[in-house]
């Protein structure tokens, strides 16, 4: 399922999370907004920071620091929303990952991946599809679709009822 | 081009089928009910003529042999018969799927199967014509006497074919890609008897040509007129009855030299002129032996339906027309954009304070409101359009089931959303299912029961407030409170000791894997059920209820919102977060001073002499921030249910665009959908219906543990 999205381009977001550089594959991103209000969905677990409004469409936020099980912060000037398309069933699904700031674009081959280390990592390993070191600091690129899909999919089956 | 045919030949088929099904339901109920054949008939072939024009020619083949049979019936030949029926309607099954199917070969053994048993049952022998027999000099044609074969007349009094002369002058558009082509139509003739063609090339005048046929057939001339139902506005169709079938094959080429040579306009004197010649001819061979021919020879035009072209789609106006309804999606989609619009103007306008743009405001907010109730009226949609689907379904079921089944529906005419509907059908038919084969006993136990042999199943649908209510009752076995208490006390549901009032106890039938039945038959009882049907109709915003009587009966009742796009609602703030509530739900507001310090997620307020239950929103919902001395309730109410909620402050009337909550993972509860606020902000519409019956139920149980 992972092998589709590598070879689709070797462009990659950066961005940071908690000090560590991080990577996404460009083709699941699809735009990054700067932070805006963020409505509270009461109950809701505490990685899911709420909705905002996406050019009239509620899209569902989540605090991707809380989601890889990192320290959670306050939100700075520097934070954006990246809106992700994570594909559910044969539709998609578009939600929002917040990060500490978002830095550039980088062009990463697949073959020049390091196997995540398997320990010592403060993100868990099925997350990170491999490590890079450019400019002196490691890359973890991140597997957007592990992060986000089976579970979201699920969820956007209980909660949307199949709406499609 | 032609897939957009084939697409809209596709819908329409899909009609004409549920039309078909419905007549033959309906006949099986009053057997006698010529209407209701001849509109069988019809539908069965309008789907015959559009799949050979569209290229569905399995379908078009397959629709002729049933439309065979049902014309038998439409005559009088065979009765309407139980057998009949069934068989109709598997050809009806068949032919769903014939157009469904992308490779309808892989269909062609079912076809030929069912064409057989069609066939067999029309008390065809052979049913295809073999054109190569002789023709006997002045006697009955192939067709005639191949008729009466089959209908074991053996020839005795053979039934006279007609001649009809056929003009068919295509115009300009006639032939082009996903038009009618001349040869369909040609083809389609040639089906019903014995078709001669003269084409003239195509003239200056005549840009398509123009055809000069001869059929000689034993159907009548509105069923040649029929065929060319779908021809252009612009195409020239005469059809004239110009003698009996007693002609032979050189008739033919003389007659149809003489059509050809006369003028394209009067067709009139052409026919008069056709027709003399007829008789001169069979009056020269030998003199009329059967009288009754020669009445019959009287031409169609006395009572006038010959002497027009044939142009029955011109006929009758239009009164609706077929809009993909994707297309009424993004219509409502922006209606929903425009009211969002709307409100941030009034907002907008509302600070400024300009005069003239607070009057432009009003006027836009009125007009705002009306688009939006007619954006959503379009998609209203009588729910009637799929009791249809169920009335067969519980037909296959009682014979599957040897159950005997009256059902009743009432309140066909209840407009729901068009989504709505169409994610209301599987729930619906889960529920019928389970009513058929759980809830009613076999004749015997409940003759044993003294009770009617027949069962009986209602499916009933009313407004209700802002809400639809749909109730599937039956009058069966029902079930036991006492039966299902111990069912879940086994499987770790609930407790021993556990002292459920009968509502809830029936609720756990709808916990996933809750299943009563004793066996499991492969219609239901395999414990996925009920919960499924609970899922679905929550994801429609709506709620399921059941009650029951033991021995007597069971009832489910459906709520559901009229609508999923838009909604009146009244916003109200919380801290810093505003929520909406459904206006259908609100009653009245009221205000209370309280201590801070004492405030509980659940209290009794006073409320017109009677003590109704009150939540604190901020407590349920965790709302941060400071509780007020101070605060609002609001009244809201559920058939008759009340309870209050407390909130910070009454914002005011909003209409809420309502977006779903996808991708949230749990949380949701409490919450229906959002909205986009004036101000692009979003605010979460609470689900008021659960809310009450939360309360109302947290309330008995506060009494309860009281007491």
């Amino acid at each position: 399922m992972s092998e589709q999205t590598i070879n689709t381009g070797d462009k990659h977001l950066t961005f940071t999370l908690d000090g560590e550089l991080f990577a996404l594959d460009i083709e699941t991103v699809r735009e990054v907004q700067d932070m805006t209000t963020v409505t509270r969905i009461p109950h809701a677990p505490p990685h899911l920071r709420g909705v905002v409004n996406l050019r009239g469409n509620a899209v569902p936020v989540f605090d991707l620091r809380r989601k890889l099980g990192l320290a959670p912060a306050e939100t700075t000037i520097n934070t954006r929303i990246m809106i992700m398309e994570i594909p559910v069933g044969e539709g998609s699904l578009q939600i929002g990952a917040m990060a500490d700031s978002v830095k550039e674009v980088v062009e990463i081959e697949p073959q020049t991946l390091a196997q995540p280390p398997r320990i010592g990592s403060k993100v868990p390993a099925e997350f990170i599809r491999g490590v890079i070191k450019r400019g002196g600091r490691f890359i973890m690129l991140l597997d957007g679709q592990r992060i986000f899909g089976e579970q979201d999919a699920a969820a956007a089956r209980h909660v949307g009822g199949g709406e499609s | 081009m032609i897939d957009t045919g084939a697409q809209a030949f596709r819908e329409e088929a899909f009609e004409l089928l549920e039309e078909l099904e419905s007549a033959l339901l309906e006949l099986e109920k009053d057997p006698g009910d010529s209407d209701h054949v001849a509109k069988a008939f019809r539908a069965l072939h309008t789907i015959k003529g559009s799949g050979l024009m569209f290229g569905f020619e399995d379908v078009g083949n397959f629709a002729h042999k049933a439309e065979s049979l049902l014309d038998k019936v439409r005559s009088g030949e065979i009765p309407v018969s139980e057998e009949l029926l069934t068989l109709i309607l598997q050809s009806k099954d068949h032919l769903h799927a014939l157009i469904l199917s992308d490779d309808p070969s892989s269909l062609a053994a079912k076809s030929d199967e069912l064409g057989e048993q069609l066939n067999a049952m029309g008390g065809k022998t052979q049913p295809e014509a073999s054109p190569k027999e002789q023709e006997a000099d002045g006697e009955a044609c192939v067709a005639c006497r191949q008729a009466d074969a089959a209908d074991g007349k053996d020839g005795a009094s053979p039934e006279l074919c007609n001649t009809y002369w056929i003009r068919y002058i295509p115009g300009p558009r006639t032939g082009a890609a996903g038009e009618v082509k001349p040869e369909t139509l040609l083809d389609e003739m040639a089906s019903m008897g014995r078709l001669t063609t003269h084409k003239q090339p195509p003239q200056e005048n005549l840009p398509s040509g123009r055809y000069e046929c001869l059929l000689c057939s034993q159907v009548s001339a509105d069923a040649v007129r029929d065929v060319f139902f779908f021809a252009e506005g612009d195409d020239m169709v005469v059809i004239h009855r110009v003698g009996d079938c007693t002609l032979r094959d050189k008739d033919y080429e003389a007659l149809l030299e003489l059509a050809a040579s006369g003028p394209v306009e009067d067709h009139e004197a052409m026919s008069k002129q056709m027709q003399q010649q007829v008789q001169e001819w069979v009056n020269g061979r030998h003199e009329p032996a059967r009288p009754a021919s020669d009445k019959h020879a009287a031409p169609d035009d006395e009572h006038g339906a010959a002497d027009h072209p044939a142009r029955p789609t011109t006929a009758q106006a239009p009164s609706s027309i077929r809009v993909d309804s994707s297309r009424l999606d993004d219509l409502v989609n922006m209606v929903g954009e425009l009211v969002i619009i709307q409100s941030r103007l009034t907002q907008a306008v509302s600070r400024g304070g300009d005069p003239v743009l607070g009057q432009i405001a009003e006027d836009l907010e009125r007009l705002t409101d009306a688009m939006r109730d007619n954006a959503l009226a379009i998609r209203m949609m009588p729910i009637g359009a799929t009791f249809g689907t169920f009335r067969r379904l519980v037909r296959d079921l009682s014979t599957s089931l040897d159950k005997e089944v009256d059902f009743v529906t009432i309140g066909e005419d209840t407009e729901l959303d068009k989504t709505v509907i169409d994610r209301l059908k599987d729930p619906l038919v889960h529920i019928l299912r389970n009513s058929i084969d759980h809830g009613l006993e076999s004749p015997e136990e409940r003759k044993a029961a003294g009770k009617p042999a027949r069962g009986t199943v209602e499916l009933a649908a009313a407004h209700s407030g802002g809400e639809v209510l749909i109730t599937v009752s039956d009058d069966g076995r029902g079930v036991d409170p006492a039966k299902i208490k111990e069912k879940a006390v086994q499987r770790g549901l609930i407790s021993q000791d556990a002292d459920l009032p009968d509502k809830e106890i029936y609720n756990l039938l709808f916990e996933p894997g809750f299943s009563t039945a004793e066996k499991v038959s492969n219609v239901s009882g395999r414990g996925v059920g009920m919960d499924v049907v609970k899922r679905s109709i929550e994801a429609l915003r709506g709620a399921v209820e059941m009650d029951s009587t033991p021995g007597y009966g069971l009832r489910l009742t459906l709520r559901l919102p009229l609508t999923l796009a838009i909604i009146d609602g009244l916003s109200v703030r919380v801290g810093e977060e505003s929520f909406i509530l459904p206006l259908a739900h609100v009653e009245a507001c009221q205000e209370r001073f309280l201590n801070p310090e004492a405030v509980q997620e659940l209290e009794v307020i006073e409320r017109m002499d009677r003590l109704i239950p009150c939540i604190s929103l901020r407590k349920m919902l965790n709302v941060p921030g400071g509780q007020p001395d101070y605060e609002r309730i609001v009244i809201v109410s559920i058939e008759g249910t009340q309870a209050g909620l407390a909130v910070d402050t009454v914002v005011g009337r909003q209409q809420a665009v309502i977006k779903s909550l996808e991708g949230i993972e749990g949380g949701a509860d409490w919450i229906s959908g959002t909205t986009i606020n004036g101000d692009g902000g979003i605010s979460l519409i609470l689900d008021v219906p659960q809310l009450i019956r939360y309360a109302s139920r947290e309330a008995d149980r506060l009494e309860v543990m009281r007491a």
